[in-house]
């Protein structure tokens, strides 16, 4: 009686709170509920002034540009994760040897992870040319930052057992790793690695804007130059080739899982 | 017959004060099934440890083939696990690999990683795991995930990989204490012939006392740390059965399970 009762409370009270910090932060920004709502079919009209019919007639160069982004994306996300394997090794507890490394690249690891990918994008800009580079770059580090702690917490999960047995058998440390570790992480590696490349192709649209290269410098221009009909069909390849490639990365998952 | 191993004034105090291990002194002859019985945390599964320093004994020495192994170097300690084989109770196997692979684990130590890594092992020894595994009745298994197998085909997967080393001694540590009877029957029976036709001493951890009866050339008797009995079978009586397990079954039935 008395634990459903205190259930009942504990999810009024989540609730109470919610509300209280909805109305608080509207109050904040001067957010204003009617006015929204009236001007809601204006912004509406807005849209389809702006942005349609459409505009294809770029469509060939957009599709070369989205290639490079595809490809940039691609390399970025490898060059991540050959990094953040090793950043992992140094992290996880199951394979870390010395703590004092351990602490330092995991501030690292977490200190490129923490930065969003427009930060990296903008202050990076002031030490390298504007263009594709940068954007391999940016997308290196951030992939970098997140497949450390991916990958150090699928390594984690490995049994301490057939660890415990290779070390038995006198075999040396890279041995336990590339022989225990890694066959026993290798889907969630993969998994996690897809999914990296997955978030570059969706972050190179705002990457490129900020760093330059590949279909986000084209969306920058459409924007800059309000070819908003353009941008649009840009915007929807961009969706559609995360559509693709979550179809591609889902169908290598289902193989390697089984 | 020659002492293989010879353990002396063995203790071990962890970290957090608990006395795992008390004095152990005894000796392990070439072609021996030792068994080594107890109540849970008797401190078994830590001296099996200390002989090939997966845990590090606080006191004592222990001599392998005349080598001191706890005054051994990194490199002296990897040679000595090379020689020492390990059955553990949970098989230890590499699951996602396949039998053969886990198998091969048992020769890592003669290969450099980029060798093993890439599966560049020698002819030799790959004929010999395929056979070690025909005598374990797994050949048709050579390719299957381990992952795939029954818990007694999993244990012979892990015996397999422990004979790939030459051992010069195996430590079982609870081998069977996660089979049905017939498989424990079938893995006690592998163990004893690799003691007896191969002459390789293996040295067993057993919560079963019937089983070490029937088994073992000598047994070890631990209670709290401490070797309590260590002997032939027939001179387990219901006495010394009573050291060991304090207040006779009754314990033993409350504890039932495992170091």
């Amino acid at each position: 009686m008395s634990y459903f009762r205190e259930k009942r409370i504990r999810t009024a009270a989540f609730l109470i709170v919610g509300f209280l910090l909805t109305v608080a932060g509207s109050q904040r920004i001067q957010f204003d509920w009617i006015l929204m709502i009236t001007h809601f079919p204006a912004a509406i009209t807005r849209f389809i002034q702006l942005y349609l019919p459409p505009d294809f007639s770029e469509l060939g160069r957009m599709i070369q540009e989205m290639g490079v982004t595809v490809l940039i994306a691609l390399a970025a996300a490898a060059t991540g994760m050959i990094l953040a394997f090793f950043a992992a090794l140094a992290i996880s507890a199951r394979t870390s040897k010395n703590k004092t490394l351990t602490l330092i690249i995991r501030m690292l690891a977490s200190l490129t992870r923490n930065i969003p990918e427009g930060v990296w994008a903008i202050v990076l800009l002031m030490c390298f040319w504007y263009g594709e580079f940068l954007a391999y770059l940016v997308m290196s580090i951030i992939s970098f930052g997140f497949l450390a702690r991916v990958y150090a917490d699928a390594m984690d999960e490995t049994s301490m057992d057939c660890i415990e047995a290779l070390e038995a058998t006198g075999a040396s440390y890279w041995q336990i790793i590339f022989n225990a570790v890694v066959p026993e992480t290798l889907p969630a590696l993969i998994s996690w690695s897809l999914y990296a490349a997955e978030n570059n192709i969706r972050s190179s649209t705002i990457i490129g804007m900020l760093a330059g290269g590949g279909i986000g410098y084209l969306i920058g221009n459409y924007r800059h130059f309000r070819q908003f009909q353009s941008l649009l069909v840009a915007i929807v390849l961009v969706v559609a080739a995360v559509l693709i490639f979550d179809q591609i990365s889902a169908q290598i998952r289902r193989r390697i899982l089984q | 017959m020659t002492e293989i191993l010879s353990l002396k004034h063995v203790s071990k105090v962890y970290d957090n004060r608990v006395q795992a291990l008390h004095d152990v002194s005894f000796d392990v002859r070439q072609g021996e099934l030792i068994s080594i019985i107890g109540p849970s945390g008797a401190g078994k599964s830590t001296l099996l440890r200390c002989i090939n320093r997966m845990i590090e004994a606080s006191e004592g020495q222990i001599l392998f083939l005349d080598q001191d192994v706890t005054a051994a170097d990194k490199k002296q300690l990897k040679e000595v696990r090379k020689n020492i084989g390990m059955i553990f109770q949970n098989y230890n196997l590499v699951y996602r690999l396949s039998v053969l692979e886990n198998v091969m684990h048992g020769r890592l130590g003669s290969y450099s990683t980029l060798q093993s890594t890439l599966g560049l092992y020698r002819r030799e020894d790959v004929e010999e795991a395929q056979r070690l595994l025909q005598m374990l009745g797994l050949q048709d298994r050579l390719y299957e995930k381990c992952s795939k197998l029954s818990g007694g085909q999993k244990q012979r997967v892990g015996i397999a990989r422990a004979l790939l080393q030459h051992p010069k001694m195996i430590l079982c540590d609870e081998p069977i204490a996660s089979l049905d009877p017939q498989s424990s029957k079938v893995i006690m029976e592998y163990l004893r012939d690799i003691a007896t036709s191969m002459n390789i001493p293996c040295l067993v951890n057993l919560h079963q006392v019937d089983v070490a009866l029937h088994y073992s050339d000598r047994i070890i008797g631990m209670h709290q740390g401490e070797v309590v009995f260590f002997g032939r079978p027939q001179d387990l009586d219901d006495a010394v059965i009573e050291k060991i397990y304090g207040k006779g079954l009754e314990d033993l039935l409350r504890h039932g399970g495992q170091a």
